[in-house]
């Protein structure tokens, strides 16, 4: 003869937790519930806290490794412009003019900004010590500050 | 009996999902930047190469005096050391051709010029960037000195 028990308390919480609050805080009891199989809600926070965790580092590396290749490339650039400056004293001294930056130089595709000049430190009658400094002025003044990129080369010029 | 998600579950769904978008955005922008500055490097940073490569090339090759003509598109000179010698853009490639051989030096050159003047070359190369709204240009300073 089969008797029908009423539920205990626990069985009770426990079917509640599956059919209405079984999306928030997961089924208590190992019984499966027919409506609802998958993730819950506090499963699903966790996955998207963790995800977030590392996509913001990883944007943060990715903009930091933009900047560090901008910086990269803005001091090729300088030590090309450089590298042309040299050319143009050598150039200028061995046709026996005098040494000058005011040249008509079409801008590098890194850098609207890059600033030349030239400093020469000793004369000689036939050799020159040439010393060119480019720069990235970023404020545009016309004089090199701390902060800014800067290269120099020396070099020494005959006749 | 229909079964689907009831309302709460799509408002707290919506809102993750929003959590989640910001920064698989910015992670999509920042990556998609990064591509395109390391390709537009890549190409500066070629050409610079390049004529690097063609002033150690020219201050090597001991260049005969008088023997320079630089033009629109070709750089001519003859050398001790290899002989006649010429830069040219053909096409879109500029070309090295000497008594050794002949070498492809670039690819997508739009233009390429030689002036000489005073002793000094002067070597502008542009090229297309598809990510910049004009052509790129790059000049290279080349003293010439005398053949001792």
């Amino acid at each position: 003869m089969l008797q029908t028990l009423p539920p205990r308390r626990n069985d009770l919480m426990s079917a509640c937790a599956g059919r209405a609050g079984g999306w928030l805080f997961g089924r208590r009891s190992g019984r499966q519930s027919p409506r609802r199989c998958g993730a819950t809600l506090l499963e699903v926070v966790i996955a998207v806290t963790l995800l977030t965790g590392l996509l913001i580092p990883a944007t943060k590396m990715t903009s930091g490794a933009n900047v560090r290749l901008r910086r990269f490339e803005l001091y090729d650039a300088l030590l090309f412009q450089a590298e042309n400056r040299l050319q143009i004293a050598a150039a200028q001294f061995a046709a026996g003019r005098p040494l000058s930056d005011q040249l008509d130089e079409p801008s590098d595709p890194t850098s609207p900004r890059i600033k030349r000049r030239f400093t020469t430190l000793s004369r000689d009658a036939n050799s020159r010590t040439v010393v060119a400094e480019v720069w990235n002025d970023d404020n545009d003044n016309r004089s090199l500050e701390h902060g800014e990129a800067f290269v120099r080369l020396t070099t020494v010029v005959t006749r | 009996m229909r079964r689907g998600v009831s309302l709460l579950e799509v408002i707290a769904a919506i809102a993750l999902m929003s959590v989640v978008i910001v920064p698989v955005t910015s992670m999509m922008k920042s990556s998609a930047v990064l591509l395109d500055r390391t390709e537009r490097s890549r190409q500066t940073s070629q050409r610079r190469e390049t004529l690097r490569w063609l002033r150690s090339q020219l201050a090597a090759d001991a260049i005969l005096p008088g023997s320079v003509v630089a033009s629109r598109t070709t750089l001519q000179y003859r050398s001790l050391r290899e002989g006649d010698v010429s830069i040219t853009r053909t096409g879109r490639q500029l070309i090295y051709r000497s008594s050794v051989g002949t070498e492809v030096l670039l690819d997508d050159v739009r233009n390429f010029n030689a002036s000489l003047q005073n002793g000094l070359l002067r070597l502008t190369l542009l090229w297309n960037d598809p990510t910049a709204s004009r052509p790129q240009v790059l000049t290279a300073m080349i003293h010439i000195a005398p053949t001792p």
